[in-house]
């Protein structure tokens, strides 16, 4: 059962938008707009990591941005630790800060280049504390030897380190705060697969040691089961399946989850998974098909499809579809 | 200081960078005759043998001599030794550099910062306004502010700074552009960080090597353009021992006293390829990707 | 047994960076044989696409260098080649397909021209035989819409379909050797299955060779029938791809199969490997992955292990190779 009741909610979105204006003409109006995300729901409660999963343009990493103000809404509403972000005024905005933090995709980017990284992990301190620079001092010793790092390395630059070691000092970084909330965009995708599954193991002694959830935005659904309760598959802008992450893998009701997981590259020809093969490349964001937007390169498309948009139902006790071939009668959102 | 690093990491950065600049001779090179040249500006009155005459005093009985062991570099029409005028305008000049350098720095680098960072209307106003003012030909502005507030070494060295600040500006703000899309940029928002410490803990240091560089060549070439300027009589005034001034009276003597112009003519060349020279040399001293320290 | 198509014996290439020089790869031998499909499986760093630009003779020098070694294409040394016979190699005998299919395709020509240029140069069509040829390749890559794709301008296309481009630019010669440079790195799942089906394909209809450089060993397990493994610029493990996935003899591709997170074990930790691949400058004595090998004894920090044949085909350079697993 994914919703622990008693646990209180992170993150509560509410039909979100973002929408990208594409600039044009003399006076650079707006022309067109290209639909990051158009219309999520999402609830991310404490101790219920959630992954984010789909491929490069469903909005994923948009969402997370959205969530954390970086870009403002362009519609909906979003309620973090139940405050109000979207209306949020500027300077009011730390309580989001303090309590969610973010990893990036590139390792190499991440760090100020000219930041030893003892400031590195120590600017969230910094930013949001009054802390002597002694007792800031140790709360970096701390954070990078969770991370399995020598606080002799605090004197060091990210130029000195590989892609693994500055992935694990930007956590150190994140979590020096003790935020209720990491969010981890692609965190390992830029990396090994060795210096991966030494985070990935980090990770998860992580979330229970210091009691952190985690919303990963991932387009490996491995790193995600390993890391996520649940799981919410997005595709051009829109959630199209939600649920307890073991079960989406292992019973995919949406037909583009079945496809997501069929292309999983397999080691042993004996379990070979029944490849479902996509048609077409993924549509334009600017202009998305009419109805349900999958129906242009889904195997299993109907006649109905193309007209409306399916509605979201639950299928099963917190696993909830997008799609009209899902026929169950159960609650409509 | 930094919170990561201890009093003897500091100490150490320093030795390396030290080590480096010594590893490539043209760069000692350099350094050594820029710390020369300011030795000798600080030591001038020790150093000259005839202070009074390096301001001014003149000596009609000693005009026009030869370079021998009582005047190093000769005299000139007046009778001064152009030794110690020299070496006094080594004052002169370092002080003009490190000026207008300075200003323009001061009020060019806030400026590009400012617009790479905030974007949008800021940019573009604050870009358009440096243009208007890169449009500006140093020497017209000169004459210009000469002509509204009096020719004067100081004058000069106001109507230069004016023109050379939008380099810098340029300069950094398309840095800070290619910059600002970094992630380690999005995770100091993420953080929290205010966009005033993002910009002068984050894009500053980042975004300052290229203009160090530029500001040490431009030392020569600000010499330069304001012995342009005494030249065309707009800077500095006689009797100041300013190389530009000397050179434009020195022509006038030529073909009789050649060591006239010689001599200010060197310590111009020298102290320009010191300093670009030192340019060079920093450029390789400030990336921390080719350094170890 | 015939001769391989491409035989790389004892190549080594150093590198100098402000560090110092480090031997960055150390091939004692590599064969890929006519026909066959190769994958050459490292981490970042192991010097697996210095391979690449080693049998291409692209190695940048400064700050890189070949020290020594043969690279046998068709019983001839490449290496030994002047510069103009081996710009002849490129592209009309040894193809290559790199990582970025956006850098490497020429932004301002439609990619019909691309292609049809490659096809007037090397094959000495005129442009109505190149434009029909560059048809049929679009179709052989089963390129949607192949006609329309000829005028388009490589933005205009998906990551997959630029590709695909590639793959149709390197078929274009009918060359006997293609080399994929994780040729499906940065492309989405779905995609990147699509590439792997063609590729595929392609070599059961053309009968071309490829040897398909990667880090990741899922790709290579489904399209390579042989494969090998490279840790810090050495061969660690080589042999049939069944093989040594099902019994690795190795530790460190152990170490790897064991740290690839799969969607039904999400319930158990990783194992994982700690640790970092040495760096060229600072290299460890002895066997390079024993710093971090669970299974090192005395031994793999004084010598250099030998090649083991654990199987037919299958050769492990380890000294507890052959020993139970």
């Amino acid at each position: 059962m994914v919703q622990l009741t008693g646990q209180r909610v992170l993150i509560e979105a509410t039909r979100v938008k973002k929408y990208f204006p594409i600039k044009g003409g003399l006076l650079q109006r707006p022309v067109a707009w290209v639909r990051a995300v158009d219309g999520v729901d999402l609830i991310v409660r404490q101790g219920v990591s959630t992954g984010l999963v789909g491929e490069s343009g469903c909005g994923k990493s948009t969402l997370v941005r959205v969530v954390l103000r970086v870009y403002p809404a362009t519609e909906g509403s979003i309620r973090f630790l139940g405050q109000d972000v979207v209306g949020c005024p500027e300077g009011k905005l730390s309580f989001v800060r303090r309590n969610a933090q973010m990893v990036f995709q590139d390792p190499y980017w991440s760090l100020n280049p000219r930041m030893t990284i003892g400031d590195v992990v120590a600017e969230p301190l910094t930013v949001h504390t009054r802390l002597s620079r002694v007792e800031i001092g140790e709360q970096v010793k701390e954070a990078l030897e969770m991370m399995r790092l020598s606080s002799a390395d605090a004197q060091r630059y990210p130029h000195e380190f590989s892609g693994g070691q500055r992935q694990r000092i930007a956590i150190a970084r994140a979590l020096v705060l003790r935020p209720a909330l990491i969010i981890l965009d692609e965190p390992t995708s830029a990396i090994d697969v060795l210096a991966q599954a030494q985070i990935l193991n980090l990770l998860r002694s992580l979330q229970k040691e210091i009691n952190l959830t985690y919303l990963t935005v991932s387009h490996d659904l491995a790193v995600v089961s390993h890391l996520c309760k649940a799981v919410a598959v997005m595709y051009l802008g829109k959630v199209v399946e939600y649920g307890p992450t073991k079960e989406v893998f292992e019973t995919p009701l949406h037909p583009y989850t079945r496809a997501l997981i069929s292309a999983i590259p397999e080691f042993d020809s004996v379990n070979k998974r029944q490849r479902v093969v996509l048609t077409g490349s993924v549509p334009s964001a600017i202009k998305p098909p009419s109805g349900c937007r999958f129906h242009t390169r889904c195997p299993e498309a109907e006649e109905g499809c193309a007209e409306r948009e399916p509605q979201t139902v639950e299928a099963a006790p917190g696993h909830t579809v997008a799609c009209f071939k899902v026929a169950t009668p159960g609650r409509v959102h | 200081m930094a919170v990561g690093a201890s009093r003897s990491t500091t100490l150490k950065k320093l030795k390396y960078s030290v080590y480096l600049i010594r590893k490539n001779t043209l760069t000692t090179v350099g350094f050594s005759i820029v710390l020369a040249l300011f030795l000798v500006a600080l030591l001038a009155p020790v150093i000259a043998p005839y202070p009074d005459q390096a301001l001014g005093a003149t000596d009609m009985s000693q005009t026009l001599l030869r370079p021998s062991w009582q005047h190093l570099f000769g005299t000139d029409e007046m009778g001064r030794d152009m030794f110690s005028r020299v070496v006094y305008g080594t004052r002169i000049s370092l002080w003009i550099g490190t000026l207008v350098v300075g200003l323009a720095l001061l009020i060019g680098v806030p400026l590009g910062l400012v617009a790479g960072y905030t974007g949008g209307f800021v940019d573009e106003a604050v870009m358009r306004f440096t243009d208007i003012f890169l449009s500006f030909p140093p020497l017209l502005l000169a004459i210009a502010v000469a002509a509204l507030l009096g020719r004067s070494l100081n004058n000069a060295m106001i109507s230069i700074a004016i023109a050379w600040w939008p380099w810098y500006t340029r300069l950094i703000r398309g840095t800070v552009v290619s910059l600002r899309e970094k992630p380690f940029i999005e995770a100091a928002r993420t953080i929290g960080t205010s966009p005033w410490r993002i910009m002068t803990r984050h894009l500053l240091r980042n975004s300052i090597s290229p203009v160090i560089v530029q500001a040490s060549l431009d030392f020569g070439s600000v010499v330069l353009t304001s012995a342009a300027l005494s030249f065309l009589g707009l800077g500095a005034q006689p009797p100041q021992p300013e190389w530009g001034l000397i050179l434009n009276t020195a022509r006038n003597y030529f073909l009789v006293a050649p060591w006239y112009s010689f001599f200010p003519g060197m310590a111009m060349v020298v102290t320009v390829l010191a300093f670009n020279l030192v340019g060079d040399g920093l450029r390789e001293v400030t990336d921390p990707k080719t350094r170890r320290l | 047994m015939p001769a391989p198509l491409l035989e790389i014996n004892d190549l080594q290439v150093e590198f100098r960076t402000y560090e110092g020089a480090g031997v960055t790869l150390d091939l004692s031998h590599l064969h890929v044989f006519e026909g066959e499909s190769f994958g050459l499986v490292g981490e970042s760093g192991s010097g697996k696409s210095l391979t690449a630009l080693a049998i291409l003779n692209l190695i940048p020098n400064p700050p890189g260098r070949i020290l020594r070694g043969e690279i046998l294409f068709r019983g001839r040394d490449l290496l030994k080649l002047p510069p103009r016979a081996m710009a002849r190699k490129r592209g009309a005998e040894i193809a290559t397909i790199f990582q970025d299919p956006m850098s490497s395709l020429n932004p301002v020509l439609a990619v019909g021209e691309q292609v049809g240029r490659v096809l007037m140069t090397h094959k000495g069509l005129n442009r109505a035989a190149a434009r029909a040829r560059t048809v049929e390749l679009f179709e052989t890559v089963r390129m949607p819409d192949a006609e329309s794709v000829l005028h388009k301008y490589p933005h205009e296309l998906s990551g997959g379909m630029r590709q695909r481009v590639m793959i149709a630019m390197a078929l274009s010669c009918e060359a006997p050797l293609l080399i994929a440079d994780e040729a499906t790195r940065n492309l989405d799942v779905t995609i990147q299955a699509g590439i792997i089906d063609l590729l595929a394909e392609l070599k059961e209809r053309t009968g071309v060779t490829v040897l398909y450089i990667a880090s990741n060993l899922s790709v290579v397990a489904q399209l390579c029938t042989r494969m090998g493994l490279l840790y810090a610029g050495q061969i660690v493990e080589i042999g049939g791809t069944r093989e040594v996935l099902r019994s690795p003899g190795h530790p460190y591709t152990q170490a790897l199969l064991d740290a690839i997170p799969r969607i039904g074990d999400a319930d158990k930790l990783l194992k994982v490997t700690e640790g970092f691949p040495p760096n060229p400058v600072a290299l460890p004595p002895g066997c390079r992955f024993h710093p971090r090998c669970p299974v090192a004894i005395t031994e793999c920090s004084e010598k250099t292990p030998p090649a083991v044949e654990v199987g037919s085909g299958h050769e492990v350079y380890c000294f507890k190779a052959g020993w139970s697993n």
